[in-house]
């Protein structure tokens, strides 16, 4: 079978007449696809094709990354507002899949907030001709809205882009073409994020500290055309988050707890090390803009240094376990 | 893997074997979710002790994932217990952590619609993604629950998760008939796990049985006091294990057999050693019994073809 690709991200729609965007939402989850060997490249774009002859975008190098086509959600619904303010969101979110080297899948819903273009619903073409775009009904100001979102235990009641980028996984990971063997056990990471966009404002980034497990808040600024940019950004941010809390909180302490208990921890430390280890690819090539958001991430968090620490311990691991071979049941 | 608990009469002792076993496999090392499918009176939360989860939770709970379509709310054990022994779980070297699905309040059982076994099937591989093992606490006797994951594992998409399932009963010869009738019977798990598709040789060789609240005669017990009576009781022992070599329940199909405790008999709970060391209130005999039912579940060779 052939499949229609291009090597461009996917690039969500600005609305047509005059409503700018002022906030960008969305969020994404991350997760290992589940299957016991690796994509291949066609099997990638295979598993992708959400949409039959829509095209699925692929780019191979620094690390081979398979999109698919935006999948369009309508929503109509009241928002969850910080604070003061009420508002209702009616329009459309986009929500796309990512597979990053036959491993990493990625579930993606996001949307542009605008201003509503009347004082009423309108009927469901206008909305359909803006993918991607939430007109808000009502004036609630426009920080309450976003706290609203970001600080939402339970989204299912605003604009519950959760459960989209949820079903969208869930979707690829049902697929017949995977054989649902799980290679390692770990959990699903979620970013949730939000930008302030205005015309001309410098994309900048502010990663929010969680108290819950799995679960990270960004809060961004920029301009509305840097919005595909910042949910790349986000992407990434998420993929390589993933990989840190996945090496740093499941490999190496599970590893050490099997050594302790003469149990053998190689299978997972080699899984860490040939699978997980060379997706550390940093997106500073895209764009000028992108390698700001990300070093201005990096001074923060270290991502990077503590990558590297976690598989230098890795290797040490598995240097130990090859000079003392745990007992063999 | 998929471990399906479930018993033909209620007040076996299922959902306190259960989640002892859940938890031992936990301090065991292994990522362990819990799930409450008795929809109709969710236990697993007070045996947990988890007071949002006391008798159910108030939405999103296992029910509604079914009925309403919510998401399937995780409480991890070790930050919404108020056992000690729970809390403490995440400090113990190498063990890993336990998780409860909850059911929901005002569940109740329900008929299965159209859509339920893809989504009970998508909850499993959701679940064996992050979870070592998932401990599934169905109903007693023939229930929807039984039903639903029956056509959930038959779904192709479940062909590569290993699926387990323990029977437990009471020592005593109608239930050890009534768990015969919950396999073997007209209604029974295989006849019902055929027509879903399943092969019932393979499904009756992933089904393994746990004996609750057996009185040992073993043990010093205080209860059995004149000689006549413990030759009673070794007499009739010997009796109700002729009857379940018979009925294909014996030795080799026995996952566990959990003595009586005093203590479980009066609080439904999980126990620990310094239940038994510390306090003195529960016997070693007993979390030995949930340790050995725990580590079972993994051992291959127990669970290969008879
Ligand atoms: N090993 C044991 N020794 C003594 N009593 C026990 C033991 N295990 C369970 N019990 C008692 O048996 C009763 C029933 O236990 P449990 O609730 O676990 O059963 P169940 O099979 O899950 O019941 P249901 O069908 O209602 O869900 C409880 O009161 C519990 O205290
Ligand atoms: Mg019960």
């Amino acid at each position: 079978m052939s499949h229609a690709t291009t090597d461009r991200d996917p690039i969500p729609a600005v609305p047509d007449d005059g409503a700018q965007p002022l906030l960008g939402f969305g969020e994404v989850r991350t997760c290992l696809i589940q299957n016991l060997a690796g994509l291949s490249p066609s099997a990638s774009v295979a598993l992708m094709q959400l949409t039959p002859g829509s095209p699925v975008s692929k780019v191979d190098r620094p690390t081979r990354r398979v999109v698919s086509p935006e999948q369009v959600t309508g929503v109509d619904c009241r928002l969850h507002v910080a604070r003061e303010g009420r508002g209702r969101a009616i329009g459309t979110v986009l929500s796309h899949a990512v597979v990053t080297n036959g491993r990493i899948l990625q579930g993606t819903a996001h949307a542009a907030l605008a201003s509503a273009t009347a004082k009423e619903r309108r009927e469901w073409r206008h909305y359909l001709r803006q993918p991607g775009v939430v007109e808000v009904l009502g004036s609630p100001k426009p920080h309450n809205v976003m706290d609203g979102y970001l600080t939402d235990a339970s989204p299912a009641r605003g604009l519950d882009l959760a459960s989209i980028s949820d079903r969208i996984i869930d979707e690829v990971q049902q697929s017949d073409r995977l054989d649902h063997t799980t290679a390692l056990r770990t959990g699903t990471a979620v970013v949730r994020w939000a930008a302030t966009l205005a015309q001309e404002a410098k994309p900048t980034v502010g990663i929010a500290k969680s108290d819950i497990p799995n679960f990270h808040v960004i809060r961004l600024n920029g301009s509305p055309e840097d919005l595909p940019m910042l949910i790349r950004f986000c992407e990434e941010f998420a993929l390589h988050e993933w990989l840190l809390t996945t090496v740093q909180d499941v490999i190496v302490p599970r590893a050490e707890a099997d050594i302790a208990r003469d149990r053998d921890p190689l299978d997972s430390l080699l899984f860490a090390l040939n699978e997980l280890a060379p997706l550390w690819m940093p997106p500073t090539h895209l764009s000028p803009d992108m390698k700001a958001l990300w070093e201005a991430m990096e001074s923060r968090t270290h991502y990077s240094r503590l990558f590297e620490r976690q598989v230098a311990r890795i290797r040490d691991l598995r240097d130990q376990v090859k000079i003392r071979p745990p007992r063999r049941f | 893997m998929l471990i399906f608990a479930t018993s033909d009469k209620g007040g076996t002792g299922r959902s306190v074997t259960s989640c002892n076993m859940a938890y031992r496999r936990a301090l065991q090392g292994e990522a362990v979710a819990y799930l409450d499918f008795d929809f109709g009176s969710p236990t697993a939360g007070a045996i947990f002790d988890v007071p949002k989860a006391e008798r159910g939770v108030d939405a999103s709970g296992l029910h509604s994932y079914f009925t309403k379509h919510t998401e399937a709310q995780q409480l991890d054990t070790a930050l919404h217990s108020d056992s000690d022994t729970l809390r403490d779980l995440p400090r113990i070297s190498g063990a890993s952590r336990l998780v409860l699905l909850p059911g929901d309040k005002d569940g109740g059982e329900f008929s299965i619609s159209a859509d339920m076994p893809a989504r009970c099937a998508q909850l499993f591989l959701k679940l064996d993604r992050e979870f070592d093992l998932c401990i599934v606490d169905l109903s007693a006797g023939r229930s929807y629950a039984v039903d639903l994951v029956l056509e959930a594992t038959a779904r192709p998409e479940l062909a590569a998760l290993t699926s387990r399932w323990l029977v437990f009963h009471r020592w005593t010869k109608q239930h050890i008939l009534a768990a015969h009738g919950l396999v073997f019977g007209e209604k029974g798990l295989l006849k019902a796990g055929e027509r879903r598709g399943h092969d019932p040789q393979k499904l009756n060789n992933s089904v393994r049985y746990v004996r609750t609240a057996v009185v040992d005669l073993g043990v010093d017990q205080e209860s059995v006091t004149r000689p006549a009576q413990g030759a009673w009781l070794r007499a009739y022992d010997q009796k109700l294990r002729e009857q379940a070599d018979k009925l294909r329940m014996g030795r080799a199909r026995l996952a566990g057999q959990i003595p009586y405790d005093p203590m479980l008999q009066w609080s439904e709970q999980v126990i620990d050693d310094s239940d038994v060391s510390g306090l003195k209130i529960a016997n070693q005999a007993t979390v030995q019994a949930f340790e050995d039912l725990a580590a079972k579940l993994s051992d291959e060779r127990f669970w290969e073809g008879l």
